[in-house]
C-alpha cells in the first residue's frame, strides 16, 4: 500500500517536471500569440481580435514567398551536395579523411555571428557575381551544408552495407542499388537533415541580416526584425512572428506528408 | 549449371593474411562446402567468388570464363548472407521481385516466378508479410527464394543458419540439400559446422588460417584426415604421440610405444624404427569391454586401466580413461551406455583396431 501511493507521487512528479519543461518551451511562443490577437481598449479591457493581422507591413507576404523559396532551393541544394559527400566519407577510406572530418566538425562551434560575417567577407571578395536570391541561396546551402552533412553522416555509419551487396548479387547496379535501397533505408537520417535545414533556413536571422546588403534581398524574418526596431513590439509585429510560426509548422507538416511516411523513412522507423 | 574454379586466391587485410592460395573446383550441379573455424578465411573465399571482395592474386573462373573483374551484378550469382538481408522496406513480393525487376523481366513473367519460388520454399501466401512479420526461418527461406527467382548460375551460401535455432537449422539445411537437389545448381555453402557440412555437401573443404587443408567426401575427411588440425576439427579425436619400435610382417602391423604402453597398429611398413609418430583414435572407436565377455581376441590392442570420469550425454556416455598415465577418450553408446555410468573409478578393459597414423611430428 505504501509503496503504492509513492509510486503515484512519483509519476505526478514526473508529470509536473514535464509540464513545467513544456511551459517552459511554449510560454513565449503563446505569448507571441496573446501579444497578437489580444487588445486592450481605452477602458483598459482586453479584447480578442484577428486584425493585427490585417494591419501587417506592407510586402510581408512577398517576403515570406521569397523566404520559402530560399528555403527550398537551400534544402535541395543542400541534400542534393551533401549526400554523395557523407556516403562516401562513410564508405571509403581515403588520406586525409580524419582531418576532413574534424575541420568539417569545426565549423559546428563557430558562433553564428563569426559565421556570418564569414559569409558576407566571402559574398564580397569571392562570390561578388551572387547577388539577389542565388546570393541568399549560396550563402545559406554553405552555412546549413553541414547540418545536413551530419546528419546523413550518421545515416550512413547506421546503415548495414548487407543490403547493398544483397541488392548487387541480386543484379542491381551502383544508382540501382543506391536508388532503390540505399536511399529509402536512410531515409530517417535524410528527413532529420531536410527538416532541421527547411525550418532554420526559413528563420535564419543573423546570416539574413549580415548579408542582406550585398545580396540586396529581405526576407520576412528581417523585415519581423526590422518593424520590432521602428515600432516596437506592437500586435501587427506579434502577428508577423506567429505567420512565421506557423508557415514553418505547415511546411514540416506538408513536408512530412509527402515524403516522411513510407518512402523516405523506410519500413524500419514505422 | 556451370562449374566454378577459383585459382590460388590471395587476399590480405594489412598485414593479415586472410587467404593464402586457396584453390576450390565446384563442379557441374556439384553440393561443395568450404569447413573451417572462425577467421579461418571461407567467407572472404566466397566474397571473392562471389565478386563482393576483389582477391589480391588468384583467378576465378565459370565455366571456363574469366570473371575475377566483373561486380558481383555481372556474375549471375545467387548469394545468401549470415544476416537476413531481405530489404527492410519491401514486402515479401517485392523482396523476391527486386532481382527479376533488376533483369526487367515482364510483370506477369515476375508474378508467376515469384510465386514459383516461394511455392519451392514453401512460402507461397506470404507475399504481402514485411520482412519484420517472418520469423528467422521463414525470413531464410524468403531470402533463398529470393536468390532463386533470377535463376542464377552459382547458389553461393555464407554461413545461412549460424544464427537459427538449432531444431529449425537441423530442419531448413535438409531444406537447402533438397532445393538444391531440385533446381540441379552448383553451390557452394560455408559453415563452421562440421555436422552441418556432412549432411548436405557432396565435398568439402577444410580451410585452416587462410589455406585449403584437405579435400574430400565427408567420409573420407572423416576416416582418413590427413592433418592434425582436419583430425581435430572433424569429430572428437584421442591424439597420442607414440615412437616406433619395429614392424611385424606376418600381422602387417607396426609396433609403436608412448610411455609405458605398448601399441599395435595396422600397416606402416615403411615407417623407421625410433621415428615419432602421432596416432588418431576415435572414441567411437575405443570400446569399453564387458568384464564378464571381454572377448579380447577381436581387437587389436586391448589395454588395462581404470575409469577416470564419465559424462552422460545422451545418445552416448564419453568415458576419460587412464592406462599407466596415457589418457583415452572413449564413446560409449547403445545399452552399454548403462554399464558405464556405473563404472567411474573401477578398473576396466577397453579394446580397438582402428586408428590412424598422422605425419611425423
Amino acid at each position: 500500500m505504501k509503496s503504492l501511493k509513492k509510486e503515484h507521487v512519483h509519476t505526478a512528479l514526473v508529470y509536473l517536471y514535464l509540464i513545467i519543461v513544456s511551459i517552459l518551451i511554449l510560454m513565449p511562443l503563446a505569448m507571441t500569440l496573446f501579444r497578437a490577437i489580444f487588445t486592450q481598449s481605452e477602458e483598459g479591457k482586453l479584447a480578442i481580435s484577428i486584425e493585427p493581422y490585417f494591419t501587417i507591413s506592407e510586402g510581408f507576404w512577398d517576403k515570406m514567398q521569397v523566404s520559402i523559396s530560399i528555403s527550398l532551393v537551400t534544402v535541395a541544394l543542400t541534400t542534393a551536395i551533401s549526400l554523395p559527400v557523407a556516403y562516401g566519407i562513410v564508405k571509403y577510406d581515403f588520406r586525409g579523411k580524419k582531418l576532413i572530418f574534424t575541420l568539417l566538425n569545426g565549423v559546428w562551434y563557430v558562433p553564428g555571428i563569426t559565421y556570418g560575417l564569414s559569409l558576407v567577407l566571402a559574398y564580397y571578395f569571392v562570390y561578388k557575381f551572387l547577388l539577389g536570391f542565388w546570393g541568399f541561396v549560396a550563402a545559406y546551402s554553405t552555412g546549413f551544408m553541414l547540418l545536413s552533412l551530419l546528419t546523413q553522416i550518421v545515416a550512413f555509419r547506421n546503415f548495414d552495407p548487407v543490403f547493398e551487396e544483397a541488392a548487387r548479387c541480386l543484379g542491381a547496379g551502383r544508382l540501382q542499388t543506391f536508388l532503390r535501397v540505399t536511399l529509402p533505408l536512410i531515409g530517417p537520417g535524410i528527413t532529420a537533415g531536410v527538416i532541421l535545414v527547411l525550418v532554420l533556413s526559413l528563420n535564419e536571422f543573423i546570416t539574413a541580416l549580415l548579408i542582406s546588403g550585398p545580396t540586396r534581398i529581405k526576407t520576412a524574418p528581417l523585415q519581423v526584425f526590422t518593424d520590432i526596431r521602428h515600432a516596437g513590439v506592437r500586435p501587427f509585429v506579434a502577428a508577423e512572428a506567429t505567420i512565421l510560426q506557423l508557415v514553418s509548422l505547415a511546411i514540416v507538416i506538408v513536408y512530412l506528408k509527402f515524403f516522411g511516411t513510407k518512402y523516405l523513412r523506410g519500413s524500419i522507423m514505422i | 549449371m556451370i562449374k566454378v574454379e577459383a585459382i590460388e586466391l590471395v587476399k590480405r587485410y594489412g598485414q593479415t593474411l586472410a587467404v593464402d592460395r586457396a584453390s576450390i573446383t565446384a563442379d557441374k550441379g556439384e553440393f561443395i562446402t568450404i569447413l573451417g573455424p572462425s577467421g579461418c578465411g571461407k567467407s572472404t573465399t566466397l566474397r571473392m567468388i562471389a565478386g563482393l571482395i576483389t582477391p589480391d592474386a588468384g583467378r576465378i573462373f565459370f565455366d571456363g570464363k574469366d570473371v575475377t573483374g566483373l561486380p558481383p551484378e555481372k556474375r549471375n550469382i545467387g548469394f545468401v548472407f549470415q544476416r537476413v538481408a531481405l530489404f527492410p522496406h519491401m514486402n515479401v513480393f517485392k523482396n523476391v521481385a527486386f532481382g527479376l525487376q533488376m533483369r526487367k523481366y515482364p510483370k506477369s513473367e515476375i508474378k508467376s516466378r515469384v510465386s514459383e519460388v516461394l511455392r519451392l520454399v514453401r512460402m507461397e501466401g506470404f507475399e504481402e508479410r514485411m520482412p519484420s512479420q517472418l520469423s528467422g526461418g521463414q525470413a531464410q527461406r524468403v531470402e533463398i527464394a529470393r536468390v532463386l527467382a533470377t535463376d542464377p548460375a552459382v547458389l553461393l551460401f555464407d554461413e545461412p543458419l549460424s544464427n537459427i535455432d538449432a531444431k529449425l537449422r537441423d530442419e531448413l539445411k535438409y531444406e537447402i540439400r533438397r532445393i538444391q537437389k531440385e533446381t540441379g545448381k552448383t553451390t557452394i555453402y560455408v559453415t563452421h559446422d562440421q555436422s552441418e557440412a556432412f549432411a548436405i555437401s557432396d565435398r568439402i573443404y577444410v580451410m585452416n588460417s587462410g589455406r585449403i587443408e584437405q579435400v574430400g567426401t565427408p567420409y573420407e575427411l572423416y576416416t582418413n584426415p590427413r592433418t592434425p588440425f582436419v583430425a581435430a576439427f572433424i569429430g572428437s579425436s584421442n591424439f597420442i604421440e607414440v615412437r616406433v619400435i619395429g614392424y611385424q610382417e606376418e600381422s602387417s602391423t607396426t609396433l609403436v610405444r608412448a610411455g609405458n604402453v605398448t601399441l599395435r597398429v595396422r600397416g606402416g611398413p615403411l615407417l623407421s624404427e625410433g621415428s615419432k609418430i602421432i596416432l588418431l583414435l576415435r572414441p567411437e572407436d575405443i570400446y569399453l569391454l564387458d568384464e564378464n565377455h571381454p572377448a579380447e581376441a577381436e581387437y587389436l590392442n586391448v589395454l588395462k586401466g581404470r575409469v577416470e570420469s564419465v559424462t552422460f550425454v545422451g545418445t552416448f556416455v564419453r568415458v576419460n580413461f587412464d592406462v599407466d598415465g596415457l589418457s583415452f577418450k572413449v564413446d560409449v553408446h547403445g545399452e552399454d551406455r548403462f554399464r558405464a555410468l556405473r563404472m567411474q573409478g573401477k578398473e576396466a578393459l577397453i579394446g580397438f583396431s582402428r586408428c590412424t597414423i598422422l605425419n611425423i611430428p
